[in-house]
């Protein structure tokens, strides 16, 4: 760090003679008039996903006076959280995309661009634009990247989505769904661990059979996993029992590891059979972002290492990797969690720029709705405890098993309520 | 009500100076976990910006302190029947409920 100190002393030297010769630089980008409100520190956040755009707007909650820069390639952005109600059609496209005018709003300095490197020495972060952002603290939310393999690669997934980032990809399987004809099977491949949002595909399985069992009553939905058991297992199997005969779940013992895919023929092939599908949803093993590797947040590894009390990268000093590309021991990787994981951020980037010598471990939580039916909803939640270890779990669990219709009607009601109020909460 | 805004937008000179609250059990462990913006900014992802919840998920903007750090402390005994709440209140020590119900209601 001291290192770093010197190196910033020597960037304000360098901006003095800049200025005073009168050259033009691009370090000066968050001190002209289009730069961030403020005074305070500079907080640059890269990524507008979950983790990045709550870690955004509470930095600024926190401390107004701190100058906070969101920097994200899109203009909109389209959740993963509740892009299975759409593919069951329970929810539209527009429901789940959101704008950055209410960061904006917000007081958050908001750049469409790309970021194409970081120069951790100096304190700056280049984006393809030319331009040169300084901070005095980085947080980055790099999402996830997939680790592509099996005759499964980019190409392959605009013919078969995986669909496990949003907007394009969602969009596809939506319209190959709708597409199918009568009588087919839809193939998901859940992926194997870790992977963002761990009840997802199973939530996923049960929306397209309600999809199924309306339109298309002769379909069915194949899980071939890659996982002896998932999360909210028995909560879903309760739920598949009551609502479907359409799917059918079979586990990777029993599965066969897979060997190979192919996205042109829908079929998947494993070391027992090959299964021909009529829409095939392969979801491939994951890690970090593709800014992560760039920025050597992983240290060389699939994820990245961080403090658990203060989400600074274990690998680089003074950037803090948050979301599902970061390793937080004990949580899961979901959208409530990077919401979780941004807000404890931020209150550690905040007292750090305010000279705290070390920051209290936290208390934080995670909740977690799954629709199994539109009227049947299905959550986990957890309350924890920050160490410098793990998040030590103080409390939570999964729905209760045998509950009634009136239990199950409003669990569904409160993961629409949910989302309506976790996206206003960073987007609106 | 904006009363979680209220209370949450305060700026970060008092948010360092603010002493952590006494933990109500005493043990070591519970200490300095109590910084209520941070623990109610968790509450706003169900129940909405200040209480006012955008969706299905009940608003909880009406209640005063008494009535909420009830609910709460219900929730965590199991005497207060619900889908969520009860797995969740029992992840608090009596201190935070308190310091959660002092934040949403800004008393």
């Amino acid at each position: 760090m001291s290192n770093n100190k010197l190196n910033k002393t020597s960037r304000r030297d360098f901006l003095k003679i800049a200025g005073a010769t009168g050259a033009v630089s691009a370090f000066a980008i968050s001190g002209c008039a289009m730069g961030p409100s403020g005074t305070g520190p500079r907080v640059v956040v890269v990524g507008g996903g979950f983790g990045g755009s709550t870690a955004a707007r509470y930095v600024k909650k926190f401390a107004p006076d701190y100058r906070v820069t969101l920097i994200e390639p899109k203009t909109s952005y389209v959740t993963c959280p509740f892009s299975n109600p759409y593919l069951g059609g329970l929810v539209d496209l527009k429901t789940i995309t959101h704008g950055y005018g209410g960061l904006s709003k917000a007081g958050v300095h908001v750049v469409h661009d790309m970021v194409t490197g970081l120069d951790a020495a100096n304190g700056t972060i280049s984006l393809s634009s030319g331009k040169t952002v300084e901070y005095d603290r980085l947080i980055v939310s790099p999402g996830i990247d997939f680790k592509w393999g099996m005759g499964y690669d980019e190409a392959a997934s605009l013919i078969s989505p995986h669909a496990w980032q949003g907007g394009s990809q969602t969009v596809l399987l939506k319209k190959q769904l709708e597409a199918m004809d009568d009588g087919g099977t839809v193939i998901i491949a859940p992926p194997g661990n870790p992977f963002r949002c761990p009840p997802g595909p199973y939530e996923r399985a049960s929306m397209i059979a309600h999809y199924l069992k309306a339109h298309k009553p002769r379909s069915k939905v194949l899980i071939l996993d890659r996982k002896d058991k998932f999360s909210k297992q028995g909560a879903f199997m309760e739920g598949w029992k009551k609502n479907y005969t359409n799917i059918e779940w079979v586990k990777a013992t029993d599965a066969g590891t897979i060997t190979s895919v192919d996205a042109g023929a829908r079929t998947i092939s494993t070391e027992m059979d090959t299964h021909k599908a009529a829409v095939l949803n392969f979801i491939p093993n994951q890690k970090a972002g593709k800014i992560a590797h760039t920025m050597g947040l992983t240290g060389g590894g699939d994820w990245c290492p961080v403090d658990q009390i203060t989400f600074e990268s274990s690998v680089i000093p003074g950037v803090h990797v948050i979301g599902d590309a970061a390793v937080v021991s004990g949580m899961p990787k979901s959208g409530n969690a990077a919401n979780s994981e941004a807000k404890v951020c931020a209150w550690a980037v905040v007292q750090l720029l305010s000279g705290a010598s070390e920051v209290e471990p936290a208390v934080t939580s995670n909740t977690c709705y799954s629709l199994v039916t539109p009227d049947y909803g299905i959550s986990v939640t957890a309350v924890w405890k920050a160490t410098p270890e793990k998040y030590v779990s103080q409390g939570g669990g999964v729905s209760p098993a045998d509950q009634s219709d009136g239990f199950r009607k409003q669990e569904a009601e409160y993961a629409h309520g949910w989302y309506a109020n976790i996206t206003h909460d960073i987007w609106g | 009500m904006r009363k979680i805004i209220k209370g949450a937008v305060v700026g970060a000179a008092l948010l360092i100076a603010a002493p952590a609250y006494a933990s109500g059990d005493g043990s070591a462990a519970n200490q300095g976990n109590l910084n209520s913006a941070l623990l109610v900014s968790n509450c706003v992802v169900c129940h909405g910006q200040g209480g006012d919840s955008q969706g299905h998920t009940p608003s909880i903007d009406g209640l005063n302190r008494a009535q909420m750090l009830n609910a709460l402390t219900e929730f965590k005994s199991g005497a207060r029947k619900g889908t969520i709440m009860t797995r969740i209140a029992p992840g608090y020590t009596d201190a935070q409920l308190e310091a959660i119900a002092s934040e949403l209601t800004g008393n």
